[in-house]
C-alpha cells in the first residue's frame, strides 16, 4: 500500500482541483491529495458536506480533470469516463421512463464496443438484477419504486457493464435509517460476491464505520486528507462493539473540528 | 454605484421599476406608430381615431372595473363558479354545460352576438363577458374546489357556522384563484378586443375582402391596437399588480417572518 | 341528495347531477322546436339546424360553398402553421437549453412577443403576406409557437445532470443519448407545450379566417353571421368545438397516455 498515491488500483497523484469563478482567483475545492487504493479494497471518503469529496469522486470518475496531478486506475490514467468506473448517485439515477431492465440493459446497448462485448445483454441484464434482489421488479418502472429498491436498479445498472471500480456518492442519503441499514447490509453482500473496489462518499461516521476496510477523513474546503483510519474488525460488524465505538469516538473529534463554522 | 450622479440614479431605479418588458412592449407601440408613419398614412386620421377609439374602448374598460366590485359581468364566472365548486352534486350540472361549450373560441361567438345586438357597442360589452367568464368560472371553480376538501373538513370537524366558513375560509383561501381568475379573464377579454377591433374595421356588410380596402382600414387596425395595447399595460399595472400586493402580497410576507412555535 | 346504497345506485346519482341540466336544455329547445317557438333569426330550431347542416354539407347554401372544402381548408392551414411552429418551437427551445448565449439573446425577445394575442399581428401580417393562404398560416405559427417554445426550453433545460453523466460514464453515443435519453427526458414538457399551443393556434385559425381569408372555417362563420344566418353560425361553432376538443383529447390524450402515463407517478 503506497501512501504516495504513485501505484495502485486507484492511484491519485498529489491532485489538486480549482474551479474558475468569475470574480477573484477561483474556488479550490482539492488541495494536494494523495492517495492509492488497492484492488478489492472498499475505501469511504469522509468528510463534512461541502468539503469537497464528491468532487475526488468526480476526478476518479473522470467527470472533470484535475488542475494539477494525476489519477489512474488499474494502471492506465484517468482522461474521461468509462465503463471501467461505474457510478451510482443519491438521485436521480434511474431513467425514469425506462423499466427496471431496461435501465440495467442500457449500459451494455449503448454503443458498438459494448455491444459486442455483451451479445447476451438480456441474460446479463438479469442476472444483475437478480444480485441486487430486484427479481420480480424488472418490468416495473422507477417512479412505482421504493428509494431502496430504486438504488438497487442503480446498483444493478452501474455493475451490469461489469467494472472493476465503484464509485458511489452518498448513494444511501436519501434513504430513512431503516432502509439505509438494509441497503448497507445489501452493498456488503454484493461487495463480497463481486469483490469490486468501492470508493464511497458519506458524511455518516456511522455508515463508514460498518462499510469500509479504509476510512479516509477529509478536511474542510479545501479538502485534504486529515487522516486515514484502517478497520480490522470482521464483517458483519457491531457499530456499537467496543473497537467500532473507539473508532466512531476517534472520528467524530477529527470531524468535529472539520465542521466548525469559521 | 455611489460615484453616478442623482439624476442617472433615479432613472435607472426608475428604469428598473418600469422593467425590460414593458419597456419593450412601449418600443413596439412605438414602431407601430414608425409604421404607420413609415407607409405614409394620415397621422393627423390616426391620432384622432386612436383618441376616439380610446373614448370607446376606455369607458369599457372602465366599466369593467366597477362591473368586478359590483359582482356582475367579469364577475358572472365567479358567483358561478364559486357556487358550483362549493355546493357540487346537482350543480355540477352547470359545470358540464360550461365545459361542453368551453372548446369554442371566444371569438366564434362574435358572428352570433353581432347577429344579436348589430354591430356597436352593446355587442361588444356582451362579447367582453362572454370572454371573461371562462377563464374566472375556471378558477373560482377549481379554487372552491380545492378548498372544500381541504380547509372545510377541518372547519367542519371544529363545529364553525357556514357563514364563518365563507368568511374566513373561503374567501380569503379562494382570493389566490379568484384573482387570477379575473386577471385571466382581464386577458381574455383584451385579446377579444383586438380581434373585435380587427373584425369590425375589416369586415363591410356582406362584402368579400378587397386588398386595398383591407389596407385602407389597416390604419384604423393599427390605432386600435395602440389604444388597447396601451390600456391592457396600463390596467395590468395599476390595476391587478396593485390589487394582488395589497391583498396576497401582504400574507406572503407576513409568513415569512412568522415564527412557529 | 345523497345515495344511499350500492355503487350503482351512487353512479347513476352522480350522471344525473352533472347531465341533467344538458339535457334540459335539450330538450326544451326540441320541444320548442316543435311547438315552432323558436324565433329563427335569433337562434335556429332543430328543423333550420339540421336542414342548414345538411345544405352546407352538400353546398347548396348559397356562396357558402362545401362544409367539407371549408374543413378540409383549415385542417390544411392549421397543418401546416402548427408544424411550423412545432417545428421551429422546438429547435428554439432546445438551442436555448443547450446555449446560455442563446438563451441570453432571445429571452427578452420571447417575453414582450408571446403576451401579444396572435390577432394582434393581423395588420402587420397583411402588409407583409396579403390577404389569404400565407397570412392565415403565419398568423397560426405566430400564435402557437410561444407555448411550443417555452415547453421544449423547460423540458431540455431540467433534465437533471446526472443523466448526461451516466451517459458519459457509459459511452453512449450521441444517437443513443439523444434517442434514449434526452427527448424522453424531455418529452412531458414537451408535450405539454405542443398542447398548449394546439390549443392557441386553433383560436388563432378561427380568427385569422374569420378576418384574412375567403375559405375555411372561420370565414363561413363569419358569413354565417353577416348573412344574418345564425344556423350556419351555429354549424359552425359546433364543428369547430368537435374538431377542438377531438384533436385536443383524442390526439395529445393518446400520445400522453402511449409516451407518458404509463411511468408517471
Amino acid at each position: 500500500m503506497d501512501e504516495r498515491g504513485s501505484t495502485g488500483f486507484i492511484a491519485i497523484h498529489n491532485v489538486s482541483k480549482v474551479f474558475a469563478t468569475a470574480d477573484d482567483g477561483g474556488l479550490k475545492a482539492i488541495d494536494d491529495v494523495r492517495l492509492s487504493i488497492a484492488e478489492g479494497e472498499f475505501v469511504c471518503l469522509l468528510g463534512p458536506s461541502g468539503c469537497g469529496k464528491s468532487t475526488l469522486l468526480n476526478l476518479v470518475a473522470g467527470f472533470e480533470e484535475p488542475t494539477t496531478g494525476t489519477l489512474s486506475c488499474a494502471g492506465r490514467p484517468v482522461v474521461a469516463p468509462g465503463p471501467d468506473r461505474g457510478v451510482v448517485f443519491q438521485e436521480h439515477t434511474l431513467f425514469e421512463w425506462m423499466t427496471v431492465r431496461d435501465n440495467v440493459i442500457f449500459g451494455l446497448t449503448c454503443n458498438g464496443p459494448m455491444r459486442s462485448r455483451f451479445p447476451d445483454a438480456g441474460q446479463r441484464a438479469q442476472a444483475c438484477i437478480d444480485l441486487v434482489g430486484l427479481r420480480g421488479f424488472e418490468n416495473t418502472y422507477p417512479n412505482f419504486l421504493s428509494g431502496g429498491m430504486k438504488q438497487r436498479a442503480a446498483i444493478a445498472r452501474s455493475l451490469a457493464p461489469d467494472p472493476a471500480i465503484l464509485l458511489m456518492d452518498e448513494p444511501f442519503g436519501a434513504l430513512d435509517a431503516q432502509t439505509r441499514y438494509i441497503m448497507q447490509n445489501e452493498l456488503l453482500k454484493i461487495w463480497q460476491a463481486t469483490r469490486k473496489t468501492i470508493l464511497f462518499v458519506t458524511h455518516s461516521i456511522e455508515e463508514a464505520v460498518f462499510l469500509a476496510d479504509r476510512i479516509v477523513v477529509m478536511t474542510r474546503r479545501p479538502a485534504r486528507i486529515k487522516e486515514i483510519v484502517k478497520l480490522t474488525t470482521p464483517r458483519p460488524r457491531d457499530i456499537n462493539d467496543a473497537a467500532c465505538s473507539a473508532i466512531k469516538s476517534r472520528l467524530y473529534a477529527s470531524m468535529a473540528s472539520e465542521s466548525v463554522m469559521s | 454605484m455611489s460615484d453616478r450622479t442623482p439624476v442617472l440614479v433615479t432613472l435607472r431605479e426608475n428604469l428598473r421599476e418600469i422593467g425590460i418588458p414593458r419597456l419593450l412592449i412601449a418600443l413596439f407601440l412605438v414602431v407601430l406608430f414608425g409604421i404607420a408613419i413609415a407607409t405614409r398614412m394620415d397621422l393627423a386620421g390616426l391620432l384622432t381615431d386612436s383618441l376616439l377609439r380610446a373614448a370607446r374602448n376606455g369607458i369599457l374598460v372602465l366599466a369593467l372595473l366597477p362591473a368586478v366590485q359590483g359582482g356582475v359581468g367579469l364577475n358572472f364566472g365567479l358567483p358561478i363558479g364559486i357556487i358550483c365548486g362549493y355546493f357540487g352534486k346537482t350543480l355540477l350540472g352547470i359545470d358540464r354545460v360550461v365545459r361542453i361549450a368551453y372548446p369554442i373560441p371566444t371569438i366564434a361567438w362574435i358572428p352570433l352576438v353581432l347577429i344579436w345586438f348589430g354591430p356597436g357597442t352593446s355587442a361588444i360589452t356582451f362579447m367582453v363577458f362572454i370572454a371573461a367568464f371562462w377563464p374566472t368560472y375556471m378558477q373560482a371553480f377549481e379554487g372552491t374546489r380545492q378548498l372544500s376538501t381541504r380547509y372545510l373538513r377541518v372547519a367542519r370537524s371544529l363545529g364553525a357556522s357556514r357563514k364563518a366558513i365563507i368568511v374566513a375560509i373561503l374567501v380569503p383561501g379562494g382570493l389566490p384563484y379568484l384573482l387570477n381568475g379575473l386577471r385571466l379573464g382581464y386577458g381574455e377579454a383584451w385579446r377579444l378586443l383586438v380581434a373585435a377591433e380587427m373584425l369590425l374595421a375589416t369586415t363591410g356588410l356582406g362584402q368579400h375582402i378587397q386588398v386595398s380596402r383591407s389596407m385602407l382600414e389597416v390604419d384604423k387596425i393599427i390605432a386600435g391596437m395602440i389604444v388597447i395595447g396601451l390600456l391592457g399595460f396600463l390596467v395590468e399595472r395599476f390595476v391587478f399588480d396593485r390589487v394582488e400586493l395589497a391583498t396576497l402580497g401582504s400574507w406572503y410576507r407576513r409568513e415569512e417572518g412568522a415564527e412557529i412555535g | 341528495m345523497s345515495a344511499a346504497g350500492s355503487t350503482l345506485g351512487r353512479a347513476t346519482t352522480r350522471v344525473i347531477h352533472e347531465w341533467w341540466l344538458l339535457c334540459a336544455m335539450l330538450l326544451v329547445w326540441i320541444i320548442a322546436s316543435a311547438l315552432n317557438a323558436v324565433p329563427n333569426s335569433v337562434f335556429p330550431d332543430v328543423q333550420t339546424l339540421a336542414r342548414s347542416a345538411a345544405g352546407l354539407v352538400e353546398g347548396k347554401v348559397g356562396v357558402l360553398g362545401k362544409l367539407g372544402d371549408h374543413l378540409w381548408i383549415s385542417a390544411a392551414r392549421f397543418g401546416a402553421g402548427y408544424a411550423l411552429a412545432a417545428g421551429i418551437g422546438i429547435a428554439i427551445g432546445l438551442a436555448m437549453a443547450a446555449s446560455r448565449v442563446v438563451a441570453a439573446l432571445t429571452l427578452p425577445i420571447i417575453r414582450i412577443l408571446y403576451p401579444i394575442p396572435g390577432l394582434a399581428w393581423t395588420p402587420l401580417v397583411i402588409m407583409w403576406c396579403g390577404i389569404g393562404e400565407n397570412a392565415v398560416i403565419v398568423l397560426i405559427f405566430v400564435s402557437a409557437v410561444w407555448p411550443i417554445i417555452y415547453g421544449a426550453f423547460d423540458g431540455f433545460r431540467n433534465i437533471p445532470r446526472p443523466y448526461f453523466l451516466v451517459c458519459r460514464q457509459f459511452g453512449a453515443t450521441w444517437g443513443v443519448r439523444v434517442r434514449r435519453v434526452l427527448v424522453p427526458a424531455a418529452l412531458p414538457m414537451i408535450l405539454s407545450g405542443l398542447r398548449l399551443g394546439h390549443g392557441m393556434g386553433w383560436r388563432a385559425i378561427v380568427g385569422a379566417e374569420m378576418i384574412a381569408a375567403v375559405t375555411g372555417l372561420g370565414y363561413m362563420l363569419n358569413m354565417g353571421g353577416e348573412l344574418r344566418r345564425p344556423e350556419v353560425v351555429v354549424v359552425g361553432m359546433i364543428v369547430i368545438a368537435v374538431v377542438n376538443a377531438l384533436l385536443d383529447r383524442v390526439v395529445f390524450g393518446s400520445l400522453e397516455r402511449r409516451f407518458i402515463a404509463r411511468w408517471k407517478r
